[in-house]
């Protein structure tokens, strides 16, 4: 019986709390015009010239959706499969990055990030502190859906409500270990869910060349590392200063690079270097 | 270009020059025939005519080895006052670094076009370092021909090259009795070299795009619904929810059972229920059901615990102002237990458990 109403109650709390969206964020824009250049790469395909100007359309289409405000886990898995295929890897592993910001514990998402680091050339350390290779997403929140909490938390009240029910009705001996097994259940449902809700993501960079990886911010600094940065690779970025990066390597090292070259930074920092001659 | 050696401002060695002499020597046969007047003259004339003209025409022959081994000489020589002119002309004067131009030195006023030979500029230097030179056929010259035109092809080796550099040309002119050198020189000619023409190359093979194969795939949009922020509420607030209509359902649907829950709240009624509740699942049923009932009416109304058989339960119970129809119905469910004891009925005596469950429940209403 309990098992019925809360059949009942949960599409309509659902429906009643839920948000969706897809109907909040979609409903201005057409997915048509980015699908249909992506779809006539994938025709493209055995021509890669071809393909990827198609691709870099599209994918320039779902830039502009995301950062729009359409931000849905299938934009961003075609918006990063769209950069891959155009060649723009960096751009692919910050989309579908962009994409498990929101959506961790997508799949399809962490598989296509794993298959958009696997081209990236990651030197091989001599020290694990200067381990470039970035840890594959399998934390807490990379494994657990709102809706895995949620079907755990409907799970374990469902527990808590036959102990306490049984507990008042027929007093069967078992019914309160089986309330306090519920409720200790949603106790630590309760827990997963505040320690994801805190696990934010850190300000990744995402490097879109090959960098030197320095001690200082400054070209006069010497190489913390003594094979570069690879293009593709992933660092937490602590501070910016100069039109440098302090970075810190997925290992721990710590140390400073250039700001990509679309940064509004690095764009007056060239500037001023040309002013000044130098 | 105005050079030392320029014709048309001759070198002091040129200044030296006798006046040319081949004009009058070629004169000189034409002034005799006018002597004779008669046909077989003049015809004698016109034949021997040629003849005296080619032995007059000055010929490299009559050099001396050292006057034809002079460097750049290439056996031009001059009778006339003007001496040997030599030019430089070039089609087209603009051509791609790979490209090919023509160029032709053209002689003229020399004395013995037939014999002249055409300058090797793969000899020169300076033609060496900015072009290629291809081999170009000419025709020979005729001995009457006024000028003579030797055509070079010329390959640019870079769009650095911007002229076609003079040439160094060296005649002979009669001088008296022998022969004196004079320099001359073309001029030099600018040509413009451009970078070479983008061959076109032939369409590359087109080359498959590599990746993943689920990259190929296009993502379709999908109902993305989450629980919402109360959401998160919904299983918590339905647990009392659920609790309170389990009751209240419970206690519609199963109203023997709320009246036995009722009972639980007396303690010796509910320790008898219970002793029931485990007197069904015992070895002896009967026993056990007939042991629960006599601890009932023990608690309950006091009856000693040594009044063990039916009729001491029932004396007991009447002892105690117990109701008849208690005693008796009490002595009644003991002799049954008995008998379900000593005589096996085929349902082990589980039938009294449920009988006993009855008589406490219509009892304890009764005491109510």
């Amino acid at each position: 019986m309990s098992v019925f109403l809360l059949a009942l109650a949960l599409p309509a709390g659902l429906l009643g709390f839920g948000n969706s969206l897809k109907d909040r964020n979609i409903k201005n824009f057409d997915l048509d015009d980015g699908g249909i250049s992506f779809l006539q790469g994938v025709e493209a395909r055995d021509d890669a010239a071809t393909a990827r100007r198609h691709f870099a359309w599209a994918a320039n289409w779902y830039d502009q959706m995301w950062t729009g405000g359409v931000r849905t886990d299938a934009v961003a898995l075609n918006r990063g499969r769209a950069h891959f295929l155009a060649g723009n890897l960096p751009q692919a592993i910050r989309a579908f990055r962009d994409g498990l910001d929101l959506y961790p514990w997508d799949a399809d998402l962490q598989r296509a990030l794993t298959a958009a680091r696997a081209p990236v050339a990651y030197p091989t350390e001599s020290d694990p502190a200067e381990r470039v290779r970035p840890d594959p997403p399998n934390s807490l929140r990379h494994r657990i859906s709102p809706w895995d909490l949620f079907l755990a938390a409907s799970a374990f009240a469902l527990v808590l409500t036959i102990g306490l029910a049984r507990r008042l009705t027929a007093r069967d001996g078992w019914a309160t270990p089986l309330a306090v097994a519920g409720l200790l259940g949603l106790v630590a449902v309760a827990a997963a869910g505040i320690h994801i809700a805190t696990d934010r993501p850190e300000p990744v960079l995402v490097l879109t060349a090959d960098e030197v990886l320095r001690t200082g911010n400054g070209t006069a600094f010497p190489a913390r590392l003594d094979a570069p940065l690879p293009r593709g690779a992933e660092v937490r970025e602590l501070a910016r200063r100069g039109g440098w990066v302090q970075v810190e390597l997925p290992g721990g090292a710590v140390g400073w690079v250039r700001e990509p070259e679309d940064s509004p930074q690095r764009h007056k920092e060239h500037k001023e270097d040309i002013k000044s001659g130098s | 270009m105005s050079r030392t050696g320029d014709p048309t401002q001759p070198s002091k060695r040129a200044g030296s020059v006798s006046p040319p002499s081949q004009p009058t020597r070629a004169r000189q046969p034409t002034r005799g025939a006018d002597a004779p007047r008669s046909l077989c003259g003049f015809v004698l004339v016109l034949i021997l005519t040629p003849f005296a003209i080619a032995q007059d025409r000055p010929s490299i022959e009559q050099l001396s080895p050292v006057e034809r081994q002079t460097a750049h000489f290439y056996n031009a020589l001059a009778t006339g006052q003007k001496g040997v002119q030599v030019e430089w002309s070039v089609d087209p004067p603009a051509v791609p670094v790979n490209g090919e131009l023509t160029l032709t030195l053209t002689i003229r006023h020399a004395a013995n076009p037939h014999e002249l030979v055409k300058p090797d500029l793969r000899t020169l230097g300076e033609f060496t370092r900015r072009f290629q030179v291809l081999d170009r056929t000419d025709p020979p010259a005729s001995p009457d021909a006024a000028e003579v035109r030797f055509t070079y092809g010329l390959r640019p080796r870079s769009t650095g090259v911007d002229q076609v550099p003079s040439l160094r040309y060296v005649y002979l002119r009669k001088n008296g009795s022998g022969w004196k050198p004079f320099t001359t020189f073309t001029r030099s000619i600018p040509v413009t070299v451009t970078a070479a023409a983008a061959r076109p190359t032939p369409a590359a093979a087109p080359v498959p795009l590599d990746a993943p194969e689920e990259f190929f795939t296009l993502a379709e949009e999908r109902p993305t619904v989450t629980p919402g922020r109360f959401g998160w509420l919904l299983p918590v607030a339905a647990v009392p929810v659920a609790v309170l209509a389990w009751v209240l359902l419970w206690r519609r649907l199963f109203p023997d059972a709320v009246r036995l829950a009722k009972l639980r709240r007396n303690r010796a009624a509910r320790l008898a229920l219970d002793r029931l509740k485990k007197a069904r699942a015992s070895a002896d049923p009967a026993g056990a059901a007939a042991s629960a009932l006599r601890g009932y009416l023990s608690a309950r109304f006091g009856i000693p615990p040594a009044a063990q058989t039916p009729a001491e339960v029932s004396a007991a119970l009447r002892a105690v102002e117990c109701p008849a129809e208690k005693a008796a119905d009490a002595e009644a469910f003991l002799r049954a237990c008995d008998a379900a004891r000593f005589t096996p009925t085929p349902d082990h005596g589980l039938s009294l458990t449920l009988q006993a469950e009855s008589l406490i429940t219509a009892w304890e209403e009764v005491g109510a």
